[in-house]
């Protein structure tokens, strides 16, 4: 069980989690690890998945029909769950990338220009 | 949709080849394979906890949650056997009471009877202006109103009798119902086998026929369906059997003691109660019938009662010297069940009922509400620690609900059997509900539905304080403070207000026991102008077919004395037609106002205990051929002569010949207890063409033990007419006041139930606010308090609570008192003896409560308690 305040984190992080693992799959089909390497590759090793945060995630955008899912096999031969973008979850992605956009933006515009550190 | 669409080992299995794709890409990176595989996990993080989260996250998380619950609420209940043998013990007692209470005000009040399109039918009753009250229907009004009105389909009328049946050698009494030929067709009920009774029934000369019912025909009958076409005997008469009416249609009118077991045309009434004929019962000046129809589609209730209104009008402008006062009223029938004038009565009563039964359950719930309470205080650092490491209130809440559930469903299952123990009381009470009503308490549907709202009604109201109080966010203070350091005031609150409202509650129901009570008292202090002990009432029904002989009649009722008389242990014997009953009848003096009368014979005065004042009593010198002689009572003496100086006279009455008035006799009580002393006439049975009903009888022991002979010697000395009943003249005088006997028994039978109720709680509140104040108790014991001061302290409190308590029970009852001064007799709503009374016993009660857990305080050891925690 999670005390509430480690549940506020994962809220907040929750749409941002998501928009990611969509815009991971937009490339193609891909299991659990590799959308977790991906992520962590094209953040530049900024953004760190926490793994026990991804799987749940994957199962939410699952039930909404946003991503599929279906055993395959992996690269290296081994049995794997890959994840693909559904219909639905692409018209999500765009919709949710031009908010995450524009909140972005309105949350650069509330902090202001970075100070320079003295 | 609660379907779980992914299984937790496919879940498990991800996670699985997650791990294995990750070591197999540190491997890549030139890990070892062990390396690799820590590495691997430790980047995943818990494993065990992602699984857990995935889990949560399925549909399937409530049921599991539940069935943990319940599991988890029973072992809670059965480590505290007591406590919830108590609580479903309390619960079903409440709930059974307002079950069968409800059931028998349904019946009353509410339930449609069983008919097909029910709510088109109607009661018509007939209403006299100049007496404001409800009366039958005469038999030509009743055409009247049938030919000229347009509103109904059909509109019928019936009369019941108790008759006189022989099947066999057996002869009982029932009930039968005379109906017109378009009765069947109204209640829309059809035959069970046969057929019902038609327009060709109800002719002039048209052999006689009858239906029977179906638990007739199956007690009586064996339910042989050869039955149909054989005759039974009615008052010795045959009637040819035609059809069964199915069990479901018992009559629609709960007025007359017995449901109808047996219907027959109207019109063979009289072949079956010659007197009837002979009183010519089909003239307008009969009120003999009460009318029932039904509306045609789209007619309203009140259409139609203005059209038969319309038509009452103008028999009244016809028939001035029978109709001028009467009109007519149209009820629904599902709301007249019973004569209109009786419903306040009836309503009353149920609500004082239902109201007391309602006090007991809430009474039952605060005692659980402030047990289970407790229990969650006692639990608050397992509360506390669980809210900490993340449990969510609602799931908590869930859980103690749950709990109150539990003990709410064995409730529910023992309250039906309590209630139905209790239908079998309050049926046994002849005037429970203000008068007489035959009710079918079975345990159907609607009561059901009913007792299980109530019954989770309670588990919300006992339950859902608790849990809100102890599963308040106050983590903190509850973890740090030792257990029984006192608990925060607002839960004392929560706990002393259930107190108050309990010791209310309490006293509310003993102010209502207590005036009925007092009622009966003083029932019983009262002068019934005769002496109803050692006295016994014979009833009998002589058979109505052998009337006609005038020469039988008298001497029947000659024989019937002398052999009573003749029984050894009878002082003396007489004919009496009425005693302490609610019938009525009454005959104009000229000059006088209208009075009411019986027929009583030779020694009636003697036997019964009336002191005869001047002049004589009836002796066997008036013959039917003498001139006729009355007697009239104290009161109508005075009323026909200030000086009562009124032997000798000869009065003319309003029916037969003018009498002479030979005697005074003293006032009794001739209705009921609670009498005023009124005129009332007494004519010579002798006299009379009547067979009679009762003959009374003075015993010189007790009168019971002469009831046997009575039945052995009846043979002989009537042979052929059916002995009814024999009671005794205290019996008489208990059933005119049943009415106030059942409230006080159903009443006090609650108040005792809430007495105790009360009392345990008031002990459990004061046992745990001692247990809880143990240490504080015992630091003051520790500095020099003193036994006594430290008793005082819990008494003061407790008594704080008790006078509040008392204080709004008292002020409830003065309101709310006023309600039943229509029941009560000669007491006050507000008297103060009763209320003195209940606060004293309330006193006294929470005293013997309090005093045990004040002791406990006082023998507090201090050194024990400070080396607590």
């Amino acid at each position: 069980m999670s005390t509430q305040a480690e549940r506020a984190r994962l809220a907040l992080l929750q749409g941002t989690l998501d928009l990611l693992i969509l815009r991971t799959l937009m490339l193609g089909r891909q299991h659990g690890q590799g959308i977790a390497r991906s992520i962590q590759e094209t953040s530049g090793d900024e953004l760190l998945v926490e793994h026990g945060a991804l799987y749940p995630a994957l199962q939410r955008l699952e039930d909404q029909g946003w991503i599929r899912a279906e055993w395959g096999i992996s690269e290296n031969n081994r049995r794997a769950r890959f994840y693909s973008l559904t219909g639905t979850g692409r018209k999500r992605l765009v919709n949710e990338t031009s908010r995450w956009r524009r909140l972005a933006a309105a949350i650069a515009r509330v902090l202001g220009p970075e100070e320079a550190r003295g | 949709m609660f379907r779980r669409r992914r299984r937790d080992s496919d879940f498990a299995a991800e996670i699985q080849s997650h791990l294995e794709i990750a070591e197999d890409a540190l491997r890549e990176q030139g890990a070892s394979a062990q390396e690799a595989r820590a590495a691997a996990r430790r980047a995943f993080g818990n494993a065990t906890a992602a699984q857990e989260r995935f889990y949560e996250s399925r549909r399937w998380l409530w049921w599991d949650h539940l069935r943990q619950d319940m599991r988890f609420a029973a072992r809670a209940l059965a480590r505290s056997p007591g406590f919830a043998a108590a609580a479903i013990l309390t619960l079903s007692l409440g709930i059974g009471a307002n079950t069968a209470i409800f059931s028998a005000a349904d019946d009353a009040l509410l339930r449609p009877f069983p008919l097909p399109n029910a709510d088109e039918l109607v009661q018509v009753y007939s209403f006299d202006r100049s007496t404001n009250l409800f009366v039958s229907t005469s038999y030509p009004d009743y055409e009247d109103f049938r030919s000229r009105s347009r509103s109904f389909l059909q509109l019928s009328a019936y009369v019941r009798l108790p008759l006189n049946i022989t099947i066999g050698a057996d002869t009982g009494v029932f009930a039968v119902e005379g109906v017109t030929d378009n009765y069947f067709a109204m209640i829309e009920v059809p035959a069970l086998s046969g057929r019902t009774l038609g327009v060709e029934d109800d002719q002039p000369g048209a052999p006689p026929v009858a239906m029977i019912g179906e638990k007739f025909w199956r007690e009586r009958f064996h339910a042989n369906s050869a039955i149909v076409g054989k005759p039974i005997y009615i008052e010795d008469r045959p009637f040819r059997i035609v059809g069964i009416v199915p069990r479901r249609y018992a009559g629609i009118n709960l007025n007359w003691d017995e449901p109808p077991q047996i219907w027959i045309p109207i019109h063979a009434v009289p072949l079956v109660v010659p007197g009837f004929g002979a009183a010519d019962v089909f003239h307008r000046r009969v009120q003999f019938v009460p009318v029932a129809g039904r509306l045609r589609p789209g007619i309203s209730r009140a259409h139609a009662e203005a059209e038969l209104q319309a038509i009452a009008a103008a028999l009244a402008r016809s028939d001035p010297a029978t109709n001028r006062n009467l009109t007519a009223f149209v009820y629904d029938l599902s709301r007249s069940k019973f004569w209109p004038s009786w419903r306040g009565t009836v309503r009353l009563s149920l609500m004082v009922l239902m109201t007391a039964a309602g006090l007991v359950l809430l009474l039952g719930c605060a005692n659980i509400s402030n047990l289970l309470l407790q229990r969650a205080l006692d639990r608050g650092r397992e509360f506390a620690v669980r809210l900490a490491i993340g449990a969510r209130r609602s799931r908590l809440i869930g859980q103690l609900m749950i709990e109150s559930v539990l003990l709410v469903v064995p409730g529910f299952g023992l309250a039906l059997i309590v209630s139905q123990a209790l239908s079998h009381i309050l049926l046994s009470l002849p005037g429970a509900f203000g008068l007489g009503l035959t009710l079918d308490l079975s345990l159907e549907s609607r009561a059901l539905a009913f007792s299980a709202a109530i019954s989770l009604g309670a588990a919300l109201v006992f339950g859902l304080a608790p849990a809100l109080q102890a599963t308040r966010g106050d983590v903190w203070p509850s973890l740090k403070e030792p257990t029984g350091a006192p608990a925060p005031s607002r839960r004392a609150w929560t706990r002393h207000s259930l107190v108050v409202m309990q010791i209310a509650f309490c006293f509310i129901l003993l102010v209502g026991s207590g005036l009925f009570a007092r009622t009966l008292l003083k029932a019983s202090s009262i002068d019934l102008g005769f002496r109803p002990r050692n006295l016994l009432l014979v009833n009998y029904n002589f058979p109505q077919s052998q009337i006609p002989s005038a020469e039988r009649v008298r001497s029947f009722k000659q024989e019937i004395v002398r052999g009573l008389s003749g029984i050894p242990g009878i002082e003396s014997a007489a004919l009496a037609d009425s005693m302490l009953t609610s019938m009525r009848r009454a005959i104009s003096i000229a000059g006088a106002p209208a009075v009411q009368f019986s027929y009583v014979g030779p020694s009636f005065f003697p036997t019964a205990g009336i002191p005869v004042l001047r002049g004589r009593e009836f002796n066997p010198i008036d013959q039917p051929e003498s001139p006729r002689v009355a007697l009239v009572n104290h009161t109508l003496a005075r009323l026909l002569d200030p000086n009562g100086d009124v032997v000798g006279r000869v009065v003319k009455l309003s029916q037969g010949p003018p009498a002479q008035i030979v005697g005074v006799v003293g006032d009794s009580k001739y209705h009921s207890v609670w009498d005023l002393p009124r005129p009332y006439l007494y004519l010579d049975m002798l006299q009379f063409s009547s067979p009679g009903s009762t003959a009374i009888v003075r015993t010189r022991g007790r009168p019971e033990s002469v009831i046997p002979a009575i039945r052995r010697e009846w043979d002989r000395i009537a042979p052929g007419v059916p002995l009814l009943e024999i009671h005794t003249g205290e019996d008489q005088v208990n059933r005119s006041l049943a009415p106030q006997r059942a409230a006080a028994a159903l009443l006090a039978g609650f108040a005792l139930l809430a007495v105790v109720l009360a009392s345990v709680g008031l002990f459990a509140a004061m046992a745990y606010s001692v247990a809880q104040r143990t240490r504080e108790i015992g630091i003051r014991i520790a500095i020099g308090a003193q036994p006594q001061s430290v008793v005082r302290q819990v008494f003061s409190r407790a008594f704080g609570l008790i006078g509040i308590g008392i204080a709004l029970g008292a002020a409830i009852s003065l309101a709310a008192m006023r309600l039943l001064a229509s029941q009560i007799q000669g007491v006050a709503p507000n008297d103060p003896i009763t209320f003195s009374a209940v606060t004293l016993l309330v006193i006294a009660v929470s005293a013997a409560a309090v005093w045990a857990p004040a002791r406990r305080a006082a023998r507090i050891d201090p050194v024990k308690t400070l080396r607590w925690d």
